[in-house]
């Protein structure tokens, strides 16, 4: 009895040990760590990634509860739940397609053979994990979960081996930073810095991460930007300036007004030089090397009203917006030889009801690029609207993809992508 | 062989306590699908799927599609008008534009049939009857496509190939979708008939029944072979001629019919129950005509499915039953062979919940005992899962094949140990924990002796080193940390627990200097200085700051209660409520009310009946300390046994309200918390504490003295544990699986004391109703037992 009794338990040990490793173990060592690049748009993951040969999206379901998995073909604009049984209804874990949870980012590590998804599963449930799967769907496994109230900041970077990413919480009444290193193939994970200074993950290449920290001072914010070696651990900044917050009025345009933006080892400013223009200058990282690619760039109103909003194969993109029109509209900068493009295409959102139960028009705003696979961008192109028995209307967006050139010259020729 | 087996079954069906088990468990699963179906009935009543089946009776599929549509259309319309009036009430423009423009249409049509009333047929509001009719709607929708659904997997399957990233020629992807391919190709031409699956799904895929099937398992074994074998029987029968092998096959046959037996029972009742309340529909529909089967690739209709699902599920309880069988009949102790009874299938669940079902290993996943049990993933759909070299395998095949091995096993286990074992006698036992050195007699004690009986010899010892064990873990998994704003209201509060004088008061002001730059933007904001956007960039770019200032204006909330409740004094409530349990949301007595009687239950089982069945009693009676002394020696054991496990019942909420919380000011009025506002100012916080701890004392020593009686009273361990169990655990179950009205035939009242009397009007006094009872009842208990042991002879 007693001998049958300690086998089972030894097999039942031997089982729980199979499960899952610990994640304080040490990180394996593989020399030096090298070739980072962004795995998520710099803004932070979202529920859409382009991988080597289509796009892998997130549905929303049953109320948003739980989530498929849908994957689209660019070639073939062919959409499908990633999910390889022809019978499946996708409701259920023995589906690859289906998550049960209601906030689900995803992204893929720099060779895109792996697909990677951050997950919160429901409202009560404090933390987050990250899940790594193939690209077909199959084999999940957990990687990571941060602590009851840690918070990733969903920026993440890597290369072959390793993804790196913030999380924040507040420790001693101030919020505590953590930087992650996370070995994607065995789980390890490690804590390459922890600092109470308010920073952000904005970029990386070769070992460097590139940093951006900001600090309130009495005229605004006080935005330096550092990189940060993953071998030695050591701190760099390579720039600063101070962000006016104060509204911005013409005959005071002498202020230093500048944004910025890094994608891979270059970092873009925009340096105002008119109340309406700034000029563009591309930095090398690497090099030091800098590159004025226009002196025409728009940079309307006040700070907030300009923004870039990404770097995809070469164009820089800037959302602009008129408070006086309520229009906003995105410029294009081929920044290879500094042409401008102005793109007038928009979307309308879905009318909604406000508080006092008001029907509110919609406004008008651009079409905005998230994303590049091949020759085309991937565009948030406007809203679906979903009639529900109670009146209200519920706004499902709507992805597409355009042709690069019909993008940059304002030919509205998309191919929806089946979203939801 | 057949005598055998004709004796043994006679044997085992004429037991009269087995039958009342039985009975009382097939009662409880009509009563748990009764409480599970009328729980959800408040929105959708069962008779409601009963009348649209004999609606849709007579008419052709595409009929009864259109009927459904045709409803939902008027149902809309209906709810708009509906909404427009109760937009009126708010916004009377809204609700004008909504009737004049709108729903324009919908009011020309709708408005009369609206104004009549009489237009819900199967629910009581119109949305739930439109949520109704689009269950409906979608049912059959599902199964009415039947066909198209076929040849869209076609269109899929093209589709799919087309997908780089599942793979070329040769992958499981590619297998996996050729082969379900080929499979749903010969599935064409089954005629469909739809009704509601309600009926039928409720019957079948409740997963109570199956918890109950377990219970009648463990039920069979115990009379099967536990009881032969505690009380000697067995060791008679084994040293017959045919008492070993051929026992050994009529026993496991002997299981084996008694479980198709019950398994018939157990569906049978929930089928003839959903029949009479939900209605079934014709059984001889194919089964693609309900749509959680509709997947599947079997050709055959609901009443053959049926059977399949019986048989299938036999199969299960009986490998399942094997086992149990095996574990009770080599355990030294009842408790042990219910651990190991537990032990595979909890493995067998482990393996399930850690393998995910997209896992390359996932035939693991469903080659298990608990995937056996789930019969409609077998049956009702199709799934292939990994195999070697990127082949697929069918869920069906590798379901059959383990529970045709494992069957194999489990029987072959239990024939091995009954024909080859000898059966071990408690006496004979090696295992002690305490081992004698000498064989020499030593002086002792009757309470030394009587604590060796009930630690040692009955394991209560390790039933309660387990139970401490639970404890410690479940301390430990639940183990939280405080928000940062529980922080800064804590640091507030721990600072002024006490009565608001005037050193409260300027430890409140000075706080404000550190909250100067925020207080003085509210002031600012609300003198409409600064805009909204304004403030409320100012208070992000204070954001730790702006936390402690929400929870500063939190304690200066407090100062209005103190000025309603004269007495009331400042205290930092949030430890007692997690304490106290009388916030609902964090209420944790119901699971320590279930600790602690299933730990008290099991401690107190066998501490009498040990005795009587042993024959014991006869010569401890004849002993000068054997009757009075004793039984009183038992009765204190058993009372500081049973403070223990109540003080372990609360220890772990009590040790994680201290170290979250600290439990300050102890010695302040109850009423300061605004749970006990009406509770003298002369009654202090501690005083609530000990109400508590007493309680749970109380219940616990109420439940061990019923115990003690019980098994004072029985002969057999199975029907002490059986009524003790109906007594005090069947009530706390149902009351926490819903069944509210249950917690006050319970003891859960007594666990809940601090919550109860936090309430309002009659209830506040209810705990002291119970704990008057309990009183009663322990000293009627205690008498008994007491009775019993002093005049033993007298009594026979």
């Amino acid at each position: 009895m007693k001998k049958i009794i300690f086998v089972l338990l030894l097999l039942t040990i031997l089982l729980v040990g199979c499960g899952k490793e610990s994640q304080e173990l040490y990180l394996d060592p593989v020399g030096k760590t090298e070739n980072i690049s962004m795995v998520t748009h710099p803004h932070g993951s979202s529920d859409i990634i382009t991988s080597k040969t289509g796009i892998y999206s997130v549905a929303y379901k049953d109320e948003f509860e739980c989530v498929n998995l849908n994957y689209t073909d660019v070639e073939t604009s062919q959409s499908t739940v990633l999910c390889n049984r022809i019978e499946c209804e996708h409701d259920n874990d023995s589906c690859t397609g289906f998550i049960d949870a209601f906030s689900v980012r995803l992204f893929m590590n720099p060779k895109k053979d792996k697909l990677f998804y951050i997950i919160k599963e429901n409202v009560a449930k404090l933390g987050s994990t990250i899940v790594k799967m193939d690209i077909n769907g199959e084999n999940r496994e957990e990687l990571f979960s941060t602590d009851d109230w840690e918070e990733p900041l969903y920026v993440l970077t890597g290369n072959d081996d390793y993804l790196f990413f913030l999380t924040h919480q507040i420790v001693d009444e101030q919020i505590m930073f953590t930087l992650y290193q996370l070995n994607y193939h065995n789980g390890n994970s490690s804590i390459l810095l922890e600092t109470k200074e308010n920073i952000s993950l904005v970029s990386a290449y070769d070992e460097l991460l590139i940093l951006e920290t900001l600090t309130n001072v009495p005229e605004g914010n006080h935005i330096s930007i550092s990189s940060f070696n993953v071998n030695t651990k050591e701190k760099l900044e390579i720039d600063s300036y101070t962000k006016i917050e104060t509204p911005y009025e013409v005959d005071d345009f002498d202020n230093q007004e500048k944004m910025s933006y890094v994608s891979g080892n270059f970092l873009f400013v925009f340096e105002r030089n008119s109340p309406n223009t700034a000029k563009l200058i591309q930095q090398n990282l690497k090099t030091g090397e800098q590159k004025l690619i226009t002196e025409s760039a728009s940079f309307v109103g006040a700070v907030d009203n300009s923004s870039i909003t990404g770097y995809y194969d070469g164009y820089l993109t800037t959302i602009l917006y008129s408070p006086e029109d309520n229009l906003s509209y995105l410029e294009i900068i081929d920044t290879t030889d500094g042409k401008i493009y102005s793109n007038t295409l928009s979307q309308k959102a879905p009318p909604s009801v406000d508080r006092n139960n008001n029907i509110v028009e919609p406004e008008h705003r651009a079409v905005d690029i998230i994303g590049s696979i091949k020759d085309k961008f991937i565009v948030h192109a406007g809203y679906v609207a979903l009639d529900t028995l109670d009146g209200v209307s519920i706004g499902s967006r709507l992805i597409a993809l355009i042709e690069k050139d019909d993008m940059l010259n304002n030919i509205e020729n998309y191919t929806t992508i089946n979203y939801s | 062989m057949l005598k055998l087996f004709k004796i043994e079954i006679k044997k085992l069906w004429s037991i009269k306590a087995f039958l009342l088990y039985l009975l009382i468990l097939i009662f409880a699963n009509v009563f748990l699908i009764w409480f599970n179906i009328d729980s959800t009935s408040q929105t959708i009543p069962p008779k409601a799927y009963k009348q649209i089946s004999q609606d849709l009776m007579d008419m052709q599929e595409s009929e009864k599609l259109s009927f459904i549509q045709e409803k939902i259309v008027v149902l809309e319309g209906l709810r708009k008008i509906e909404l427009t009036i109760e937009k009126f009430q708010i916004n009377p423009e809204l609700a004008n534009t909504f009737k004049n423009d709108t729903y324009l249409e919908d009011f020309e049509k709708y408005s009369e049939i609206y104004l009549q009333g009489d237009y819900l047929e199967y629910a009581k509001s119109i949305t739930a009857e439109h949520t109704f009719l689009k269950i409906i709607e979608k049912e059959l929708m599902q199964v009415s496509n039947y066909e198209s659904f076929l040849t869209d997997l076609e269109g899929k399957a093209e589709q799919l190939f087309t997908f780089s990233i599942f793979g070329g020629e040769g992958s499981y992807d590619h297998n996996n979708i050729t082969t379900t391919q080929k499979t749903y190709q010969n599935m064409s031409g089954i005629e469909i008939t739809y009704t509601p699956q309600k009926g039928i799904y409720q019957a079948i895929q409740f997963y109570i029944t199956d918890i109950i099937l377990i219970f009648t398992m463990i039920l069979l074994s115990f009379m099967i072979v536990r009881e032969e074998k505690d009380n000697g029987v067995l060791t008679l029968i084994r040293s017959t001629s045919a008492g070993k092998g051929k026992t050994a096959i009529t026993k496991i046959l002997v299981l084996a019919v008694s479980l198709f037996a019950i398994v018939c029972l157990l569906y049978g009742t929930n089928l003839l129950y959903c029949s009479f309340s939900l209605g079934l529909g014709d059984l001889s529909r194919s089964i693609q005509s309900l749509p959680f089967l509709m997947r599947s690739v079997l050709k055959i209709n609901i009443s053959e499915y049926l059977v399949l699902f019986v048989f299938t599920k036999w199969i299960a309880a009986f490998i399942c039953g094997c086992w149990i069988l095996f574990a009770m009949f080599v355990a030294k102790k009842v408790s042990h062979g219910c651990f190991l009874s537990a032990l595979l299938p909890l493995i067998f669940y482990f393996i399930r919940v850690l393998i995910p079902a997209t896992h390359k290993l996932n035939v693991f996943r469903y080659a298990n005992l608990i995937s056996l049990l789930q019969s409609n993933e077998i049956l009702g759909g199709y799934h292939n899962l990994y195999w070697f070299n990127n082949k697929t395998i069918p869920l069906v095949t590798v379901e059959f094949t383990f529970a045709i091995v494992f069957a194999l096993f489990c029987t072959g286990l239990f024939y091995c140990a009954f024909s080859t074992l000898s059966i071990i006698q408690s006496k004979k036992a090696k295992f002690t924990l305490l081992k004698t050195k000498s064989t020499q007699i030593k002086h002792t004690t009757i309470t030394k002796l009587e604590c060796k009986k009930l630690f040692i010899v009955n394991g209560v010892l390790f039933i309660l080193i387990v139970a401490v064990g639970v404890q410690i873990f479940q301390s430990q998994a639940e183990k939280q940390e405080l928000p940062q704003e529980e922080l800064f209201y804590a640091e507030y509060m721990k600072e002024i627990t006490g009565p608001y004088n005037m050193d409260t008061y300027n430890y409140l002001m000075n706080q404000q200097i550190e909250l100067a730059p925020l207080i003085e933007s509210e002031k600012l904001y609300m003198q409409q200085k600064i805009t909204s956007e304004e403030f409320h960039s100012f208070a992000n770019l204070h954001f730790v700051l702006n936390i402690k200032y929400e929870q500063y204006k939190n304690v200066l909330s407090n100062l209005s209660y103190l000025k309603e409740y004269e007495g009331a004094q400042l205290i930092y409530a949030t430890g007692y409520e997690m304490l106290f349990s009388y916030n609902p949301y964090i209420n944790q007595s119901r699971p320590d009310a279930i600790y602690a009687v299933i730990v008290t239950i099991l401690s107190f089982t066998g501490f009498f009946v040990m005795e009587k069945n042993s024959g014991m009693r006869k010569v401890l009676a004849s002993t000068p300390l054997g009757r009075d002394k004793t039984v009183k020696t038992k009765i204190k054991i058993s009372v500081i046994v049973s403070c223990f496990i109540a003080v372990l019942s609360i220890l772990p909420l009590f040790v994680e309200t201290v170290r979250l919380y600290g439990l300050y000011g102890l010695f302040v009025p109850a009423k300061s918390l605004v749970a006990y506002k009406d509770v003298w100012t002369s009654v202090p916080i501690i005083a609530i504490v000990l109400l508590m701890i007493f309680s749970r004392i109380l219940a616990c020593l109420l439940v061990s003295s019923v115990t003690l009686a019980l098994s004072q009273k029985f002969k057999s361990y199975v029907m002490i544990l059986m009524v003790s169990n109906l007594v005090f655990l069947f009530p706390l179950v149902l009351s926490m699986l819903g069944v509210d009205f249950m917690q006050w035939l319970s003891i859960y009242p007594m666990f809940d004391v601090t919550a109860l009397i936090a309430q309002e009007g009659i209830i506040a006094f209810s705990p002291w109703l119970y704990i008057i009872g309990a009183i009663g009842i322990i000293y009627v208990c205690y008498d008994y037992l007491i009775d019993c042991y002093t005049w033993y002879f007298e009594r026979l």
